[in-house]
């Protein structure tokens, strides 16, 4: 599982400072240092990291932490808080259009796992949250990326919209779409082929797609 | 996995789509996770899923709170009540404990119950959920599994009779169980003993529930868990 290393080494620097009867700005100093490390280490953007320590430190001092019975439980759940704050806070949930297929459109790096999280998906949707879901078959570049969302679809009993590979991914989107529309479903996860940022082609391509299915935030 | 890079990838995507969301992949495999960390402040956009395994259902609806109890080692107890009542069954579970309590516990739901708990996930993956547990190591965690493996094999070989009285046990039948399922004598007595010790629990506790009293040194709800 992710952020084991940065468990670990978060849980000896709070140690550490449980064992101080008070913290003072010195040590306090020493200790978002050593948590700055820790956050580098674990692969943290560095500007993220520089204000995360701010942000721990303004909270810290506003708080009083210093006078505080207990420092070390309020300086956790100052980087608790600020932890959350940074991995998005509050609700995240997608929120669900009301008489439309709501359509989610995947895209990413070749081999970043779209397929496969495609059906993921379609089946955290279906069993968990009871939508009515339609898979659409987008990859059209990739040998046999449909035959994979087709085995994955038929194993989870969700039903997929393909067209094969002559037909362009913008027209099978808006075919995608239309059915959804009609048939009412909940949710259009559309699987798109693996590309980098740099292709222009391609992400005109992405582009197009976002055009035709009449994209909405969600 | 791509550590810095996938927060660069997101980036340019981002640029030129203006994504709504995004989700984290193969978490799992990536020991550091700072992308997770970084893509939501550099990017400005959520993030609403993570994929924690292969299997098709493993992939978790994305809550900060809880990834940020389970970064400061808080476990998250949301999760593991979540997974629990999507895996359990209620009447099942009902009924065993019913069983349980009223002294008529049998080896068979010893191993149901054993089951009940690995639907859950591996044994690893579970502990980190719960707050205080104590970490194991691979090694420890496979040893533990194939023991759990061990027991279903021995339980199997018995004979219903033997599987619901198990004090009629005596050489002769062990020697038989142990050559039916390959394995030694001692590992059939191991299962035994164990199964005496949940036994003993169960009246620990039906003691304890009678007097309304937890049993010391046991988070609530988990008895009978080992």
């Amino acid at each position: 599982m992710a952020f084991e290393n940065l468990t670990e080494k978060l849980s000896r620097i709070f140690k550490k400072i449980r064992g101080q009867a008070r913290l003072t700005e010195s040590n306090m100093d020493e200790m978002l240092k050593e948590i700055r490390v820790a956050l580098l280490e674990a692969d943290v953007n560095y500007k993220v990291v520089k204000e995360f320590i701010n942000n721990v430190k303004e909270k810290a001092i506003g708080q009083e932490v210093y006078t505080k019975l207990n420092p070390s439980q309020m300086i956790t759940k100052i980087v608790h808080d600020e932890l959350e704050t940074l991995l998005g806070g509050g609700e995240n949930e997608i929120k669900y259009q009301a008489n439309k297929p709501t359509v989610i459109l995947l895209v990413g790096l070749q081999g970043s796992g779209k397929t496969t999280t495609a059906g993921k998906l379609a089946y955290l949707m279906k069993n968990k949250l009871h939508k009515k879901v339609l898979l659409a078959a987008g990859d059209i570049y990739r040998p046999a990326a449909i035959d994979q969302l087709e085995q994955i679809a038929k194993s989870i009993d969700v039903p997929l919209f393909k067209k094969g590979t002559d037909v362009s991914p913008v027209e099978i989107s808006k075919e995608a779409k239309a059915l959804a529309f009609n048939d009412h479903y909940d949710v259009l996860i559309i699987d798109t082929a693996g590309r980098i940022a740099i292709d222009e082609a391609l992400m005109e391509e992405l582009n197009q797609i976002k055009k035709v299915v009449d994209f909405t935030p969600c | 996995m791509s550590g810095q890079d996938a927060v660069n990838v997101a980036k340019a995507f981002n640029d030129s789509l203006s994504l709504t969301g995004v989700i984290i992949s193969k978490l799992d495999g990536d020991a550091r996770g700072g992308s997770a960390l970084s893509i939501r402040h550099m990017t400005g956009v959520p993030i609403k899923f993570s994929g924690v395994g292969e299997k098709v259902s493993d992939l978790d609806i994305f809550h900060a709170d809880r990834m940020a109890d389970r970064i400061l080692g808080m476990g998250d107890v949301m999760t593991l009540v979540e997974k629990v009542q999507e895996e359990v069954d209620e009447k099942e579970a009902k009924k065993a404990a019913n069983k349980m309590m009223s002294g008529k516990f049998g080896l068979d739901d010893m191993l149901a119950q054993m089951r009940q708990v690995q639907k859950l996930g591996s044994l690893g993956g579970l502990l980190k959920l719960i707050p205080g547990m104590p970490k194991i190591s691979p090694e420890q965690q496979a040893i533990a599994e194939k023991e759990m493996r061990n027991f279903e094999i021995i339980i199997n070989s018995m004979t219903y009779e033997e599987r619901h009285n198990p004090s009629i046990f005596q050489y002769s039948r062990k020697i038989r169980v142990a050559n039916g399922c390959g394995k030694q004598v001692s590992d059939v007595n191991r299962v035994l003993k164990k199964y005496e010790q949940m036994k003993d629990m169960m009246k620990q506790m039906e003691q304890y529930k009678k007097s309304g009293r937890m049993p010391p040194g046991m988070p609530p709800g988990f008895g009978g868990m080992r």
